[in-house]
């Protein structure tokens, strides 16, 4: 048996607590939050073989305008070229390895490498090489970067690194079925927060979808506005991991500072929905935007969440727009915050020798199912 | 020809020119002396793509390739001929007086 098969054994070992009905579950070992081999094998069974969301078209509109990203130890480099297209493709020079492009966002011509000067186009092609004529057989124009697929839905770029994986359209179907109605590829970012958490991904992941939680951590918050009902359903798959409920837009007073999307006219106030896409997307939708998150691994005990806050593009005419928008992304924090402490703590939970995880509230019905669906993409039901 | 125009003599016309072409500094700029089917041709020395010297690069027929990029550049008229570059090099005027070879050149 090979270690990542030995760790897939102890995995499946450990879901037995909740591969049952929710009534007789329990959490799982918490040695599923801290062990790295655990994290490894969530690295090749999932994020090495889906689509992931790194990014949104509005933050490279133009020839040239590209990100810089680490995903998972890749460094990537996603850019537009002359004809509009969205090309990825991996943030080394072919030559010693030497990084060609600069973390975040930025706009070039082309990608000059800092180290002996080799150039890239916008696609990755390298079209120029000083000095190695004498190099027998280099040509130059059949050298290129390793190409990272790359498509886009919802506004949102996604890559992934599995050349095997199907297609996006029909990786994000079952979701784009349910929630095409928010138009989220009609809204674009108003703000942008990251949060860099100390605790394991998918505690993470199961406190943004525990309800049992609000009333009290979120008392002061949105607790105020959310009713306290479990609104996941017993739906097999992906469905599980979507829900309606009622709650109020996300901002102090619970009313909303710009007024319904348009597409959402005959919603309510009141109106509120959420939907995961594996393996780290969560998305929020009320009657005036779009909060989706996603959660990506570091350590076994470190996480960032980068959560875009997602407008209706004609909300950006209004002269305040941003000064509003801020204010959504404060209140953001403040939330984030309020869950921090406690997430954190979890974390020292699981490297406590004492520490057996308790049962299951019906109220975590959302924490039931998302670990349900990440427990049979890395360790499939017989 | 503007007023304000001079002619240098910049080298002799009996001092080889090497195959890739001679590098020669003018008042601070960086000029290069080519030879093509043995007419003598005086363009800028600069890649106009990034900073690189192009008689450090390769003369193939009536064309320079900079050895930085492999941008190429047409020698009679400058015209770019490939690679990563999009602006034309700037050519000089030539002329031969008795064993000097001249170029013209704006003092300004």
């Amino acid at each position: 048996m090979s270690a990542s098969e030995e760790t897939a054994a102890r995995i499946e070992a450990s879901a037995a607590t909740v591969r049952q009905p929710l009534a007789r579950a329990s959490h799982v070992p918490y040695r599923l939050y801290s062990d790295p081999a655990v994290l490894a094998l969530e690295k090749e069974r999932l994020f090495m073989k889906d689509w992931l969301a790194v990014g949104r078209v509005e933050q490279i509109p133009n020839t040239g305008d590209h990100l810089t990203l680490d995903v998972f130890d890749e460094p990537v480099v996603i850019a537009r070229n002359a004809k509009g297209e969205i090309n990825a493709f991996s943030n080394f020079c072919l030559h010693r390895g030497a990084e060609i492009s600069r973390k975040g966002i930025g706009n070039v011509t082309e990608f000059t490498c800092p180290y002996h000067n080799w150039l890239y186009d916008l696609d990755g092609n390298l079209v120029g090489a000083p000095h190695m004529r004498d190099t027998e057989g280099f040509e130059v124009h059949k050298c290129r970067l390793p190409r990272v697929r790359v498509d886009t839905w919802g506004g949102f770029i996604f890559i992934n690194f599995d050349v095997t994986a199907p297609p996006l359209a029909e990786f994000v179907s079952v979701f784009a079925k349910e929630f095409s109605f928010l138009r989220m590829e009609d809204c674009a970012i108003g703000a942008q927060v990251e949060f860099n958490l100390g605790c394991n991904w998918k505690f993470v992941v199961e406190n943004l979808f525990d309800v049992y939680h609000v009333t009290t951590i979120h008392a002061g918050t949105f607790g105020k506005y959310r009713d306290t009902v479990d609104y996941f359903t017993d739906a097999p798959g992906q469905a599980s991991l979507f829900g309606y409920y009622k709650s109020a837009p996300s901002m102090d007073s619970g009313k909303s500072l710009f007024g319904h999307m348009p597409w959402l006219a005959d919603k309510p106030d009141t109106f509120a929905c959420s939907g995961f896409q594996g393996p780290n997307i969560q998305m929020f939708g009320r009657c005036d935007g779009v909060i989706v998150h996603t959660i990506w691994p570091i350590a076994p005990d470190r996480t960032r969440m980068k959560s875009y806050l997602l407008f209706p593009r004609s909300f950006f005419d209004d002269p305040d727009f941003q000064q509003k928008a801020d204010k959504y992304a404060d209140y953001l924090k403040k939330i984030i915050d309020e869950d921090e402490a406690a997430i954190t703590s979890l974390q020292r939970a699981a490297n406590s020798r004492l520490f057996h995880p308790g049962r299951m509230a019906k109220l975590e019905h959302g924490v039931y199912n998302v670990l349900n669906y990440y427990l049979d993409r890395i360790v499939p039901r017989h | 020809m503007s007023s304000k125009s001079i002619w240098i003599p910049i080298a002799r016309t009996d001092d080889p020119v090497p195959r890739h072409g001679k590098a020669v500094e003018v008042q601070g700029e960086h000029l290069a002396l080519f030879t093509v089917e043995g007419r003598f041709y005086v363009t800028s020395n600069v890649c106009t793509h990034q900073f690189a010297l192009l008689t450090d690069g390769y003369v193939e027929d009536d064309c320079v390739d900079c050895p930085m990029h492999q941008g190429r550049f047409h020698i009679p008229t400058g015209e770019v001929r490939g690679g990563p570059v999009s602006k034309c090099l700037r050519t000089y005027p030539v002329r031969i007086d008795g064993n000097d070879i001249c170029v013209e050149f704006s003092a300004a």
